[in-house]
């Protein structure tokens, strides 16, 4: 597990109130139940002061997932 | 459980009706369907239980178009946004669609706390809007000159007058006017302060009030010509009393900016949501958007 998976785990696993062993790569909505829409803002809001970076409302479109919301922060801190 | 998103569309009616007495207790008005089945345009985005086929999600909107000068502005006005509760890890989805609209200005005017949350986060522009009432009572000269319009045959001054689902959509010719006065007037469940006092004596008196339905505060949510407004509120307000039996005018303060303070009272203030997209809104002062109030919050 990278830095960056490891921090977003962590993230993840505060923001939705889960064990950090249930997140896994294909993680979502679907199977995490407090991913709801307050859930959705407080994990972006947590990536975001975390790594300080910010997401157009664009780029939520795309973060549906763990590892799709760990290829935007990637782009984002290359960027 | 797994859902599909999709477009709302007419005969849906039935379901979100079914949906909003599952999560509320209650279904809406018959205005809110009166609405759902007279707008052609986007009606909003449904989530459906791909099992079974049952909507479980709906974030509303009502789609309008309005003048503001010389342009003709598309307001997507989203209300309702509800999920039931073992589908809101799919809530955001609804929303998601509205990010996407670039051909008009997204708008919600009811968002509670939570989703008051999520649409600031996702740079929704936040809009106070204060309100005045407007003071009863009627001035004696606007009388007259409502008595002497009333010669000039009134009828043949109203191009339009009816009352599509909730409120009142009005265009008037007054002779005054070389433009037509076009309005929205929508009742807010406020009682002016004489309507209140007529029913304290009427309580203290018979034990009932006197007024209970009509001469409510009616709220502007539109007119095409503020100045025109200005001009002829005096008499209109006259007129909306005698003929509408609305007991007082609710206005947003820079309609009212150009009115005597004396005849205003501060009221309350609107929280607006508004997402501009690809729409400048620098010159937009007063959002020209048809409002659906429901009168129930979202969840």
């Amino acid at each position: 597990m990278t830095k960056l998976e490891e921090k977003l785990t962590q993230i993840m696993s505060l923001v939705f109130e889960i064990p950090e062993d249930r997140i896994k790569e294909d993680s979502s909505p679907d199977d995490i139940e407090n991913w709801d829409s307050i859930g959705a803002i407080n994990l972006i809001t947590a990536i975001e002061e975390e790594f300080d970076i910010e997401f157009d409302d664009e780029d939520l479109l795309e973060m549906l997932n763990f590892q799709l919301i760990k290829l935007k922060v990637k782009e984002k801190l290359n960027a | 459980m797994s859902v599909v998103l999709r477009k709302v569309e007419h005969s849906d009616l039935e379901h979100i009706q079914k949906l909003f007495k599952e999560v509320y207790g209650q279904t809406p008005t018959k205005g809110f369907s009166a609405a759902f089945l007279a707008h052609n345009d986007l009606l909003g985005y449904c989530l459906e239980d791909s099992e079974n086929g049952f909507i479980v999600g709906y974030f509303g909107c009502f789609t309008y178009w309005r003048e503001y000068g010389e342009r003709s502005l598309k307001f997507y006005n989203t209300h309702s946004w509800i999920v039931k509760q073992d589908y809101r890890n799919h809530s955001m989805k609804l929303l998601m669609p509205y990010l996407k609209l670039k051909d008009g200005l997204v708008t919600n005017f009811s968002a509670n706390r939570k989703v008051a949350q999520v649409l600031e986060k996702l740079k929704f522009e936040k809009r106070e809007i204060r309100n005045y009432i407007l003071k009863i009572p009627l001035s004696i000269s606007s009388i007259f000159k409502q008595m002497r319009l009333k010669e000039q045959d009134l009828n043949d001054s109203i191009l339009e007058a009816h009352q599509p689902c909730v409120g009142l959509c009005l265009s008037l010719q007054m002779p005054a006017l070389d433009k037509a006065l076009k309005m929205i007037l929508k009742p807010i469940d406020r009682k002016p302060i004489w309507v209140q006092t007529i029913n304290k004596f009427s309580q203290f008196l018979f034990r009932k009030p006197l007024i209970t339905s009509s001469y409510l505060l009616w709220k502007l949510h539109y007119v095409n010509q503020v100045e025109l407004l200005n001009r002829q509120l005096e008499i209109l307000k006259t007129y909306l009393f005698l003929h509408y039996k609305i007991g007082g005018l609710v206005l947003p303060s820079n309609i009212g900016k150009e009115l005597d303070a004396r005849n205003l009272n501060y009221s309350h203030s609107d929280t607006i949501f508004i997402k501009a997209n690809e729409i400048s809104l620098t010159e937009l002062d007063y959002l020209f958007s048809e409002v659906f109030y429901l009168n129930i919050a979202d969840k």
